[in-house]
């Protein structure tokens, strides 16, 4: 999964995150970009922090962009534990999306 | 046969999506594949039957017969229930043909046959 | 080494400088051209406003300069018929019977196309990734 903005809405959450509380247990990565990255903030409302928690618990790969965590201001000792930063975000996601997984998502 | 997924999100008319993503269903099933539209959260309005002559009142496509059209063409729209029941729309009050599930069902079906997957 | 001949298809429908996404598909792109993929994009909706020749963004990440930039490394890019018609970009009028998509206003190498066309387009990518929709 690419996410790139917040849920805004329970309803919104439940559209992104479902498909991830649906597959616990298997090979899942979510890659943050953007806004997307605001996400990986803890200690966040569950509207906008609890779907990448529930990932991180299910043992999912979360990979989020330093660039954007750079631009917008977060150090890394905001950000929820057990998650990757990457320079490169957007050539990790390639090598997952083209080579490893069965289903893209992207948001 | 090749599948698509197209999540709409987005109630007709503020935003294009709704159509935009049925105007591309209709690409993606008169070529032999087959294409799901999950209407979810406020892309369920889309689903609406009774809408009004939208290109003489707003200059838009009107979504109720896209959906009939797309349905014609073998494609399967799906409204989420949790969103519909939210708004107070009833089954009765949606095109026919139009089905209802979940929204851990319709999870489901994007993991079932989400081999390409747009969300609008 | 990966499949060079796997594709990704990409489909954007958010228009640039207004927000990310046309930023953050064109570093995408970028890579998947890097390790060897072959890549076709769509432009939909306001997103075909990224075709725009001589864009002068000043500071703002340049979408013309690199999706032209793209499309010299290999990436198709197709822009929606339609919307390009409704935005100003082409006539699509018939002319020696054949549309005109001939244009000083969009960036060389940008290709015109139907919804059918991208449905084709759609056929042939393993993967698909969508900008700026939800």
């Amino acid at each position: 999964m690419l996410l790139m903005r917040t849920p805004s809405t329970e309803e919104d959450n439940a559209r992104i995150f479902g498909v991830l509380d649906h597959v616990q247990g298997r090979d899942v990565a979510v890659y943050l970009l953007g806004d997307g990255v605001l996400c990986a903030r803890k200690g966040q409302a569950p509207l906008i922090g609890g779907g990448i928690e529930r990932a991180l618990c299910s043992g999912a790969k979360v990979v989020v962009g330093a660039r954007d965590l750079r631009a917008r201001g977060v150090p890394a000792t905001e950000l929820l534990d057990g998650l990757e930063v990457a320079e490169d975000l957007e050539g990790s996601f390639i090598d997952d999306a083209m080579e490893r997984v069965d289903r893209v998502i992207t948001w | 046969m090749a599948k698509l997924i197209m999540d709409v999100g987005h109630a007709p008319f503020g935003h294009e999506n709704a159509y935009a993503g049925f105007f591309v269903t209709m690409g993606w099933v008169s070529i032999g594949n087959q294409g799901f539209v999950l209407l979810r959260g406020e892309g369920v309005h889309a689903a609406r039957k009774g809408q009004g002559d939208t290109m003489m009142e707003i200059g838009l496509p009107q979504t109720e017969k896209l959906v009939n059209d797309i349905i014609g063409e073998g494609a399967r729209v799906i409204a989420e229930k949790e969103a519909l029941r939210a708004r107070n729309i009833t089954p009765e009050m949606l095109i026919q043909g139009v089905e209802i599930m979940s929204s851990s069902e319709l999870d489901a079906v994007v993991l079932e046959h989400g081999e390409r997957v747009l969300t609008l | 080494m990966v499949n060079q001949q796997k594709t990704l298809g990409v489909m954007i429908i958010s228009p640039p400088f207004g927000n990310q996404y046309a930023d953050h598909m064109c570093r995408t792109i970028s890579r998947a051209l890097d390790k060897g993929y072959r890549v076709e994009i769509f432009l939909y909706g306001d997103s075909v406003h990224a075709q725009m020749n001589a864009q002068r963004p000043k500071t703002f990440y340049p979408v013309g300069k690199v999706l032209k930039e793209l499309i010299d490394r290999g990436a198709v890019v197709y822009s929606c018929e339609i919307c390009s018609i409704a935005r100003g970009y082409i006539s699509g009028e018939l002319k020696d019977g054949k549309k005109d998509y001939s244009s000083t206003k969009v960036i060389e190498g940008v290709q015109f196309t139907t919804i059918f066309g991208f449905a084709e387009m759609l056929n042939r990518a393993d993967k698909v990734v969508c900008f700026g929709g939800s």
